[in-house]
């Protein structure tokens, strides 16, 4: 059966990747790049955020990191990272809140490899002790993020925009809930969201499309099994935070922060996604960098440490935008940028600040394409998506000053805002944890 | 990849990597120090405040909209050890010149790594801004203090002080809270004088210009500076002891970390068997420790070693439950007395030399480690390609490690304990 093969290709990078539909359902991406580290991932439309099984259930936090754990292991007995090993290639896997990824990075036995993924990854194999054994590892994993004060303070910040949305919850569950993890539970799960068609193959390196599908081939079935997308749950949220203020005490030497706002103008279009995505990056280095009058008034008042950070996580199902920083007192920090904020959204922002900061956007976005790993992550963010990895440049491009401004005013709204806090173990609370 | 050495000056030295496979590019420049609690400190506050403005950009915003302008262009400063000395400098990564046109970055990058080491902002009277170093002493405080917001880093720290006692590298890169006090604008422009007439930069350029067009832009913004500078050191000492400390902490985990040294003096010739002995033992997932102490025991989640070459020094690490410290602690030592049995199976020897040199071609696919890789050999006085590195390591066999795993001694143990008391705080 001759299969079609659709080729995307950029002038301004002078690159090129191709798309192919495998006759199994998986769609298979192949990015050729003349370097000498060949990245391969396969990835599941699935992370901690999918917690329902088709008849309705809902799954204790933390499958979507167990199954990530539990793949690895194979029916006779081998693991899958000494295989990969052998092979030379350097593999792992992670999970995030809507997408769980297996990936190995070589440099030689490329072949051997992606066969090793395409099967550890389509041959699940659980039993109730592998299970057991599994549950003691997650959980000094959890015990280990549990002692993390920035992974505290941003679920802090998480728990503070949402009420039910499951965004809030770890990723990797909590102990009690990965002891409610079964065999049964987790092929379920399997089933329900690891159908090749929910799925991607994305490749980077030094390699062809056909090679990849000689060995796609080779390893995958023939043609589609009977495969039903998902039912993803839509959780209503109120557009306010839940909560203005959390605090809790961890092992920090100094409060950190983190400040959140939660995005409830979610646009339905791809298109208007990236867009979105872009117009905050560039409202972010206009308004939080290091370049930017708060930033350096902030600073020169001794109010923040170095290292203010910002971010802005957009899927199609919430959004939300967030500040991280470390601060003698976070919470006049938190009202001297809301002060900033009403201020801006009152006089205006600059445009040559928009001009300057849509030039990082541009810059960054090309170096974008050095690494054969940063190329196939951000591909299958754009996969996943289902947006254009190469239109993005021509998105800046068209970005307008007078869109910025506009979004600008609607998304940072007080009400939207949340502030989360980890103190020093012996710092006493100024006021109540929950505003 | 070709790489060519070129002077700049009669005091400095371009190391060229000529190489059209990456879109962005990079310059850096470093320099040897000695590591020193009079001296480090301030090297340190230096590189801080030349961050703090330049005379051309005289405060941050300035600097920083520069180099947003510049299309993105970011500039870290470099403050780490090699051996028992210091490094410092800084590291710009910009675009290259097919995506901006014109003469391309470099000048302006040439010119930005000038201001920033040669140019500080200064007061009129000459001084650095006495409230600008009030702001970064106390950013540098609040840094050293900031270790224990890593516990695994800070239980590695604390070995790696109980392990070298005495010598250089114990030292704290950011040095010690009790001597930040002393700090001052006189004795930090003391300092940066002191580093004009004697830092030895190595400059490292890895990109598509030529190298002759580097080398003179460099010449052209360094002439002049610098001097003899600080020769490369490193002591090697094994001690007779294991040393134990322990500190609680409220966490919930426990992180233990073991330090080893060897008896063998001859660093470089050892450093090769290091490495294999180290992938072997704690240093790739399939390795002993994560194999058998995570995955086989399910003691620990993390469970892996590092090593810290020019010293002769490994390191393993893990965290765990508490109660489970002295059977983790156990276990780990149990998988370093299998390697000195000769307990290294066919699959374990071959999966470290697969990933090492898996990992050695990687390294061309990194502007930063390949500047890493070649500036280190420069500062240590080493001329050695990745290839010839590769080759040695490759080279090395089973009894080699087997007879570096017993010249190997554990001298140092830290524990973090966790108290638990963490609980689930303020929920």
């Amino acid at each position: 059966m001759k299969r079609e093969t659709k080729w995307f290709e950029s002038d301004l990078l002078g690159e090129r990747y191709s798309l192919t539909r495998h006759r199994s359902g998986l769609p298979i991406y192949v990015f050729p790049k003349k370097l000498t580290t060949t990245y391969a991932l396969l990835a599941a439309d699935f992370g901690s955020v999918d917690n329902v099984l088709p008849n309705g259930e809902i799954m204790p936090d933390g499958v979507a990191h167990f199954l990530e754990h539990k793949l690895f292991s194979n029916a006779d007995g081998s693991d899958s990272f000494e295989r990969f090993s052998a092979f030379g290639a350097d593999a792992n896997a992670y999970t995030a809140e809507s997408r769980t990824v297996y990936l190995f990075s070589c440099t030689e036995r490329f072949a051997d490899s992606l066969a090793e993924l395409l099967d550890f990854v389509t041959h699940p194999y659980f039993t109730p002790e592998t299970v057991q054994k599994e549950q003691g590892i997650i959980a000094e994993e959890i015990r280990m993020c549990l002692d993390n004060p920035y992974n505290a303070c941003f679920y802090g910040m998480l728990a503070g925009l949402y009420e039910k949305h499951p965004v809030k919850n770890e990723i990797c569950g909590s102990e009690r809930s990965i002891g409610e993890i079964t065999p049964e539970l987790l092929y379920r799960a399997y089933q329900t969201y690891y159908g090749l068609p929910n799925m991607a193959l994305i490749v980077c390196g030094n390699v062809d499309t056909e090679t990849v599908l000689e060995i796609a081939d080779r390893h995958l079935p023939q043609s589609a099994a009977p495969y039903e997308e998902p039912v993803r749950r839509v959780t209503v949220e109120k557009p306010a935070a839940v909560t203005r203020l959390s605090v809790r005490h961890g092992q920090v030497a100094k409060p950190i922060f983190c400040i959140g706002v939660k995005d409830t103008g979610l646009p339905a279009s791809p298109e208007e996604r990236t867009e979105r995505d872009v117009l905050l990056s560039v409202l972010n280095e206009m308004l939080f960098s290091p370049a930017g009058e708060l930033y350096n008034r902030l600073y020169d008042a001794n109010m923040i440490s170095p290292g203010l950070s910002t971010d802005y996580v957009l899927t199609r199902d919430f959004g939300f935008w967030y500040l991280v920083g470390e601060a003698d007192d976070p919470q006049a920090v938190f009202a001297e940028i809301e002060r900033y904020v009403e201020e801006k959204q009152k006089t205006g922002l600059d445009p040559a600040d928009f001009e300057r900061c849509r030039r990082i956007e541009y810059a960054e976005y090309i170096k974008g394409f050095d690494a054969t790993e940063e190329i196939a992550n951000t591909l299958l963010s754009f996969v996943f998506e289902k947006s254009d990895y190469f239109g993005y440049a021509d998105v800046v491009r068209r970005l307008s000053f007078e869109k910025a401004e506009r979004l600008f005013r609607q998304f940072f709204r007080p009400e939207a805002c949340t502030l989360s806090v980890v103190l020093p173990w012996d710092a006493p609370d100024k006021e109540n944890t929950h505003e | 990849m070709h790489l060519t050495c070129l002077p700049v000056g009669s005091r400095a030295r371009l190391l060229h990597l000529f190489t059209d496979a990456f879109k962005s590019e990079l310059l850096s420049v470093s320099f040897l120090a000695p590591l020193a609690a009079e001296q480090t400190q301030k090297n340190i506050m230096l590189l801080a405040l030349s961050k703090r403005g330049t005379v051309s950009y005289p405060t941050q915003a300035l600097l920083n909209r520069h180099l947003d302008e510049m299309y993105s262009t970011s500039v870290s400063s470099v403050g780490t050890r090699l051996g028992d000395r210091e490094v410092l400098g800084f590291s710009a990564d910009f675009l290259g010149r097919r995506y901006v046109g014109g003469e391309g970055l470099l000048p302006q990058v040439v010119d930005v790594l000038a201001e920033l080491l040669r140019r500080p902002y200064l007061t009129e009277q000459g001084s650095y801004p006495a409230e600008r170093v009030e702001t970064e002493k106390r950013n540098l405080r609040d840094a050293i203090r900031a270790e224990i917001n890593n516990p695994r880093a800070y239980a590695m720290a604390r070995c790696l002080e109980l392990l070298c006692p005495g010598e250089p590298f114990a030292l704290p890169i950011l040095g010690r809270e009790e001597d930040v006090a002393g700090i001052d604008p006189a004795g930090l422009k003391a300092r940066f004088c002191a580093l004009q007439s004697e830092a030895a930069p190595v400059f490292c350029y890895v990109g598509a210009e030529p190298a002759d067009r580097v080398a003179a832009y460099l010449f052209d913004a360094f002439d002049g500076y610098g001097g003899a500078g600080t020769p490369y050191q490193t002591v090697i000492r094994c001690g007779a002891e294991t040393v134990r400390k322990e500190e609680t902490t409220p966490l919930s985990q426990g992180k233990l970390s073991l330090g080893f040294r060897t008896d063998l003096d001859d660093v470089e010739a050892i450093a090769p068997v290091l490495v294999v002995l180290n992938e072997i033992y704690g240093g790739s997932p399939a390795s002993k420790l994560f194999l058998n102490v995570r995955e086989k025991r399910s003691l620990c989640y993390q469970c892996s070693s590092t090593i810290h070459l020019q010293k002769g020094v490994l390191c393993a690490n893990s965290g765990m439950k508490p109660e489970n410290r002295a059977v983790t602690e156990e276990a780990m030592l149990e998988e370093m007395r299998h390697i000195a049995a000769g307990d290294i199976s066919k699959t374990e020897w071959e999966a470290a030399m697969r990933t090492l040199a898996d990992g050695y071609r990687q390294i061309n696919d990194s502007p930063a480690a390949i500047a890493r890789f070649y500036t280190t050999r420069a500062l240590r006085g080493v001329r050695e390609s990745v290839d010839e590195w590769r080759d040695r390591v490759l080279g090395v066999t089973r009894d080699q490690v087997v007879a570096l795993a017993g010249h190997l001694f554990l001298r140092a143990v830290f524990f973090l304990n966790g108290s638990g008391d963490a609980g689930e705080d303020d929920e």
